[in-house]
């Protein structure tokens, strides 16, 4: 008897009508859920193959980018693979001060101010120039300087390569210097790079310097225009001893700089240079590294790119040199990117 | 297309005793450098008496390939030891680099080194044959701090030795399209080049001659004027 009345009563619930919507209701719901699992699945999948597309701009053959061997380094880092997939940026820093002089004859540019991506086509551009004291207008010319060949980089075409570049910026500023200014009446130092994707191009003239800083290494990339240079040389040979290549009032002459007529030396690169996820690139004015020595700027480079710059900044204070220059530093940091 | 250049001073010591050769045979390209030790005496002997072994058994070899390599190094290894006497155990390192047909082979012992750069980045080094590098193969040191460490010119092997010896040997194929560059140098030179101011020089040169000179310069920055002798050997290959 109990059991027909369960039975009774099951079938009876099922008579209603309430129940049945419920159990549609259920029943849909159960359906919409399975659908939604399937299609977040589905774009996650998505997501991890479109990583690499967005940007990467090659010059050349993309062959390039597969492994080098590691024997070379001893970490593990395999940088390559790495590269394809994920966006590296540029996270930038700098710091300006006038020191105990007059007035401020050094000059700064920066392409772009917050973290940028270096792929988007055009690059990222950089600058500091020391306009020459002892002749009049050094703070002219090197602005002038930083302001043509920022307006150049700006309105470039796409299909030049950035060593190309920064040559015809280069001589467009000097040109108009020389049109502006005549001949060897002023004058200016120039450091600039260009990063665009994974490479580094520069070009400098004069004693402003441009340094690589890489795993706690800080190594100058361009070789100054000074008689210093020439000095050395002829020490070398034994034409004259080292003391007076040392000692010698000329030694700090610039031998190529903006505004010289026709530019002499350029210390450039022909061929990409391949960064490293961690690197840091440093411009700095001799401002800068009069005062600090390399174990100095090298250990204030271990921090990211703002804080390194405002420790320069704090650190050329704390030493409060008598007759301290004016000095300006630009720095580039590489970092894998953070999406 | 190839381009060779070389370079050897003394530095901050009174004799040179390393030896440098470049040579361009037209079908065939040597580039080799050897650093002779000093305290066995006779160290200029030692290296140019291997180098020169070394670059006459390079031109008469019939077939260049890893065989013929051990056998010149071999050979060399011979001679000095021919030239040693009671009193003078002279020996000397050696690194020789031979391309023909687009090939490339190279060959040392002891602590002068090969670099080769693929496209300007640093694809591969030799492994000195020192305490050092030991140290770095059962992981005490890192083989960046070879530079700074004190038993770098402890070398367990050198031409000039009464046990045989065997170079090491490595090779490339040089005509994959890439951009090949070659560093052939003592360790009075890499001591003082890093790897990465190798690589910023390299960048900037259009000839090997040029990437020898920023490096040089540089070299020259840093030394205090008792260093050793120093030589290197350029070789680019397009």
């Amino acid at each position: 008897m109990e059991d027909g009345n369960r039975l009774t009563t099951v079938l009876f619930i099922f008579q209603r009508p309430e129940v049945w919507a419920v159990i549609l209701i259920a029943a849909l719901l159960a359906v919409f859920l399975r659908f939604c699992i399937y299609r977040r699945r589905k774009l996650a999948k998505e997501q991890d193959g479109k990583g690499g597309e967005k940007g990467e701009v090659f010059e050349g053959d993309p062959s390039l980018l597969k492994p080098q061997d590691p024997a070379a380094y001893r970490d593990t880092e395999m940088q390559m693979p790495e590269q394809e997939h994920s966006e590296h940026l540029l996270y930038m820093g700098k710091t300006q001060g006038i020191g105990k002089r007059a007035d401020q004859q050094d000059h700064m540019v920066l392409s772009e101010e917050k973290a940028s991506a270096s792929t988007d086509g055009k690059g990222i551009f950089a600058l500091v120039a020391d306009g020459m004291g002892g002749l009049t207008d050094g703070g002219k010319v090197s602005q002038m300087t930083g302001e043509i060949m920022l307006a150049t980089f700006m309105s470039q075409k796409q299909s030049i390569s950035a060593d190309q570049l920064l040559l015809s910026m280069l001589y467009k500023a000097n040109s108009e210097i020389k049109k502006h200014f005549g001949v060897r009446r002023s004058g200016s130092t120039m450091a600039a790079v260009i990063v665009r994707g994974y490479d580094l191009y520069w070009a400098a003239v004069g004693d402003s310097r441009i340094c690589l800083w890489r795993k706690g290494q800080l190594v100058q990339v361009n070789r100054e225009h000074i008689y210093g240079e020439k000095l050395d040389r002829q020490a070398r040979k034994g034409e004259i001893s080292r003391e007076q290549a040392q000692s010698h009032p000329q030694r700090g002459a610039l031998t190529s700089f903006i505004g010289m007529g026709d530019i002499g030396q350029i210390d450039r690169n022909i061929r990409p240079f391949r960064l490293l996820p961690g690197d840091r690139i440093l411009l700095m004015t001799d401002g800068v590294f009069r005062t600090l020595n390399d174990l100095e700027i090298s250990e204030i480079l271990k921090q990211p790119a703002m804080a390194a710059a405002e420790a320069l900044e704090r650190m050329i204070r704390v030493k409060d040199r008598q007759n301290q220059d004016n000095y300006t530093a630009v720095i580039l940091e590489y970092r894998e990117g953070e999406r | 297309m190839i381009d060779m250049a070389g370079c050897s001073e003394k530095g901050g010591r009174n004799h040179n005793e390393d030896t440098v050769l470049v040579k361009n045979m037209g079908y065939r390209q040597c580039a080799l450098v050897a650093d002779g030790l000093g305290g066995h005496g006779g160290g200029d002997i030692a290296s140019k008496t291997a180098a020169n072994i070394i670059m006459e058994g390079f031109e008469s070899e019939e077939v260049m390939d890893t065989d013929a390599l051990i056998r010149i190094f071999e050979e060399a290894n011979r001679a000095v030891v021919k030239k040693q006497t009671m009193t003078c155990r002279m020996k000397t390192t050696c690194v020789g680099l031979f391309i023909e047909e687009a090939k490339a082979w190279w060959g040392h012992i002891g602590d002068s080194r090969l670099y080769h750069f693929v496209d300007g980045a640093l694809n591969s080094c030799t492994k000195d044959h020192s305490v050092s590098q030991m140290a770095v193969d059962a992981g005490k040191i890192t083989w960046e701090q070879i530079r700074f460490h004190k038993e770098r010119n402890k070398l367990y092997c050198a031409l000039g030795s009464r046990i045989p010896i065997r170079p090491e040997v490595g090779q490339a194929d040089l005509d994959d399209g890439h951009f090949h560059a070659f560093l052939l140098c003592t360790d009075g030179f890499w001591e003082y080049v890093l790897e990465t101011e190798m690589m910023v020089d390299l960048a900037k040169s259009r000839r090997p001659g040029e990437w020898l000179d920023y490096m040089v310069s540089r070299l020259e920055k840093k030394v205090t004027g008792y260093h050793d002798n120093y030589t290197a050997a350029a070789v680019f290959y397009r």
